[in-house]
């Protein structure tokens, strides 16, 4: 399940797709094994609070976020 | 002593960098507001400070981090201070580690503490890091004599991974490298770091070709497990129920009615609340001129103080109260953190002109100089988008173009809603200019946005009236020189004819000659007249000079024939070509084709606009019964698509709900 498709709001990154540039920056931005809260979901996006911080999440990205719905 | 300040985006290093060097560099609660770096000494020390734009981790992605990782590893520093949020130290605390990598002396600044969700153990965070620690604020005094003794004990931190690459250092050449460090050469090749890569000439397609680490993800996992050891029991952390609630508001079902009112808002505020000390300084423009003109000065002089320096200055100088008003309410915006949300919220709708919510940014700091909205498109890792964004962003009227709007409308008498329909008139150009763009452009992958939401917090008074005074001092300096070597300039066209020196009659002056012979061409927009081309001649220097020049032309009166054709004006205004300081900055920041394109798409935007407002007013004179039936049918539609929107969206959340 990815993180766009999840119609739960809390849960637990498991794993990072996309591109090499993309995955580094999610890698680099601690997404790995964090839990994450979906605040608002819009048609092309979403506002995720991954714990330390909020990000707006484009749809590309979280479909490219695997996870593991609590 | 040449000191780096770096950090994620948004944790207050500028703020930090103008309180040690008293500056004044543009800060704000977003992301990417610095764009590039400025230095300066810190005030009484020999040390010179480098504030980097942010920079999540040494692998770069935009123009803008590319600057700051090439200063980190290249710029040759004493130290770096890396500077952190309190609420964000895990993240931020990524970057402190890859410093440490590459073996750089820091000192770690932990920031914004007044914000603190909970306890801080400084003591304890310092020595766990091996390096020395300083904790402060916007509200606590100067951290200045803290950070000069810290740095005088900057070390390299201490990190308990690093063995593990050992493996992979003999793969990197330390003749192709030698300016770096090569265990961080080899983490960082670990990464499949492209720049590295290119660099050492190193390309390692498996992870069996080093040996030392059987995931691509290895050097990220080992950093966050060490900041986890490192933070755990440094920080007490709480959650932000004020951003969340606020979020529900700004982000919910109402986020676009909230978003709407208050942007009409700040228009409201900026004209109504600005028009009494507008009124008055007038009055003592006014006052000032009938003085020269009665001072018994030789005609020429009294020409040249009363219409070339008191009039030119003055008018544009009448109208500061609503261009402070508009500083001040747009700093509160950005410094509250709900710019972040306008973003977001427009998000959608820039990813069908091939951009992102990130474009939101730039084309609002166009409101206040289209200069400071071309640079911040920087932040946009995507070239195109990039370029596009930078394009458009001169038809969003500045702060120099509401001088304008306020000065003629105050005089015609019309509404601060012709003053907001301006400036929706230069949004939508801009829109529209970017779906033909994206049209007959080569299509591009669109500007994906993984973008930070910083908190809600109340705007800091001592941010905010930094923010503005710099943007007062600036507009108030442009005045003072541009508009004054301008407004001198059209004084001496207008006024001095060739061979028969001062005539102070501008219907037989250098000027009229060229703007005459150009004023044909604006006779179907409703301004056909020399005095109105050469306020726009004069408006490509500075646009705040557009209205100093007719004040010296005698006034909106000689240079306007009707009210269609001072509004027909303003239109052209709002959209023609912009000043020379925002067409170089495009030049430099999109090349000099895409400079003169933007001019000429400039000008044909502006014309036809102008065109067909002035020639729908002329044809509704004509024919009012039909025109009023026209629009009440227009109007009509419009309300029922609108409520067809809402009820099929409702009618869509509802079917989900169920689902």
């Amino acid at each position: 399940m990815n993180l766009f498709d999840s119609t739960q709001k809390f849960g637990t990154i498991r794993a990072v797709g996309g591109d090499a540039d993309m995955h580094r920056r999610l890698v680099d931005m601690g997404l790995l094994g964090s839990n994450y809260c979906v605040r608002v979901r819009k048609r092309g996006a979403l506002l995720v609070d991954y714990g330390d911080f909020c990000a707006v999440t484009d749809k590309a990205v979280a479909e490219r976020i695997t996870v593991k719905e609590l | 002593m040449k000191v780096a300040l770096c950090g994620n985006p948004n944790v207050g290093k500028t703020t930090l960098y103008n309180r040690l060097t008293r500056s004044d560099a543009p800060t704000g609660n977003w992301h990417g507001v610095t764009v590039d770096s400025v230095k300066k000494r810190i005030a009484g020390t020999d040390i010179t400070l480098v504030d980097l734009p942010g920079i999540y981790s040494l692998t770069a992605r935009s123009k803008e981090e590319e600057t700051t990782r090439d200063e980190v590893l290249f710029g040759g520093y004493d130290a770096v201070v890396c500077v952190a949020e309190v609420n964000n130290l895990r993240r931020n605390l990524y970057l402190f580690a890859q410093l440490g990598e590459c073996r750089r002396k820091v000192v770690l600044v932990v920031n914004m503490l007044d914000e603190a969700k909970g306890k801080v153990d400084l003591p304890l965070l310092a020595a766990r890091l091996g390096v020395p620690v300083v904790g402060t604020s916007e509200r606590m005094k100067s951290p200045k004599e803290e950070l000069l003794r810290a740095l005088q004990n900057a070390s390299a931190p201490k990190l308990d991974y690093l063995g593990e690459f050992d493996a992979v250092k003999p793969l990197v050449n330390s003749d192709k490298c030698a300016a770096i460090d090569p265990r961080f050469a080899a983490i960082k090749l670990c990464e499949r770091d492209a720049y590295i890569s290119d660099m050492t000439g190193i390309k390692l397609s498996s992870c069996a070709e080093c040996g030392a680490c059987e995931k691509l993800d290895l050097p990220a996992m080992r950093r966050y497990a060490y900041i986890d050891k490192i933070i755990s029991g440094v920080v007490e952390k709480r959650a932000d129920k004020r951003t969340e609630k606020l979020d529900g508001i700004t982000l919910g079902k109402f986020a676009l009615p909230v978003l709407f009112a208050v942007l009409a808002l700040v228009f409201v505020i900026t004209f109504e609340g600005g028009k009494p000390l507008s009124r008055l300084l007038q009055a003592g423009v006014d006052a000032a001129v009938n003085a020269v003109d009665n001072s018994g000065l030789q005609a020429v002089w009294r020409s040249l103080f009363g219409d070339g320096i008191i009039s030119s200055v003055g008018s544009v100088l009448a109208f500061l109260p609503q261009v402070c008003i508009l500083f001040v309410l747009t700093a509160l915006l950005q410094d509250s953190g709900y710019m972040s949300r306008v973003a977001f919220l427009s998000d959608g709708f820039f990813k069908r002109l091939g951009l992102s919510g990130r474009a939101a940014f730039s084309l609002v700091l166009g409101l206040g100089c289209s200069v400071t909205g071309i640079l911040s498109s920087r932040g946009s890792a995507n070239g195109s988008a990039r370029k596009r964004t930078a394009f458009v962003i001169p038809f969003v009227p500045c702060s120099a173009r509401l001088a304008v709007f306020t000065a003629l409308s105050a005089y015609f008498g019309l509404s601060g809603l012709v003053t907001f329909a301006l400036y929706m008139l230069g949004v939508i150009a801009a829109f529209a200019v970017l779906c033909v763009m994206r049209l007959f452009g080569k299509s591009e992958k669109s500007d994906e946005l993984l973008m930070e939401m910083p908190p809600f917090r109340l705007p800091s008074a001592r941010r905010v009236t930094m923010t503005v005074l710099g943007n007062v001092w600036a507009f108030i300096k442009r005045v003072g020189t541009v508009v004054l070597a301008v407004g001198l300039a059209m004084w001496a066209l207008n006024n001095f004819a060739i061979g028969a020196g001062f005539t102070g009659d501008a219907e037989n002056s250098i000027m009229s000659a060229t703007s005459n012979s150009l004023a044909p061409i604006f006779s179907p927009l409703g301004f056909g007249n020399g005095k109105a081309v050469s306020a726009l001649i004069s408006g490509i220097a500075a646009k705040e000079t557009v209205i100093s020049a007719i004040a010296s032309l005698g006034g909106a009166d000689a240079v306007f024939g009707s009210t269609a054709g001072a509004v027909s004006f303003m239109i052209f205004t709002c959209l023609y070509i912009p000043c020379v300081a925002t067409v170089a900055a495009l030049g430099k920041e999109a090349g000099a084709g895409y400079a003169a394109a933007s001019v000429a798409v400039h000008m044909l935007v502006a014309y036809l606009c102008s065109f067909l407002y002035y020639g729908s007013t002329q044809w509704i004179e004509t024919n009012v019964p039909l025109f009023a039936t026209v629009w009440s049918v227009i109007a009509a539609l419009l309300l029922a698509a609108v409520l067809y929107a809402t009820i099929k969206s409702v009618r869509q959340k509802k079917k989900a709900v169920v689902r």
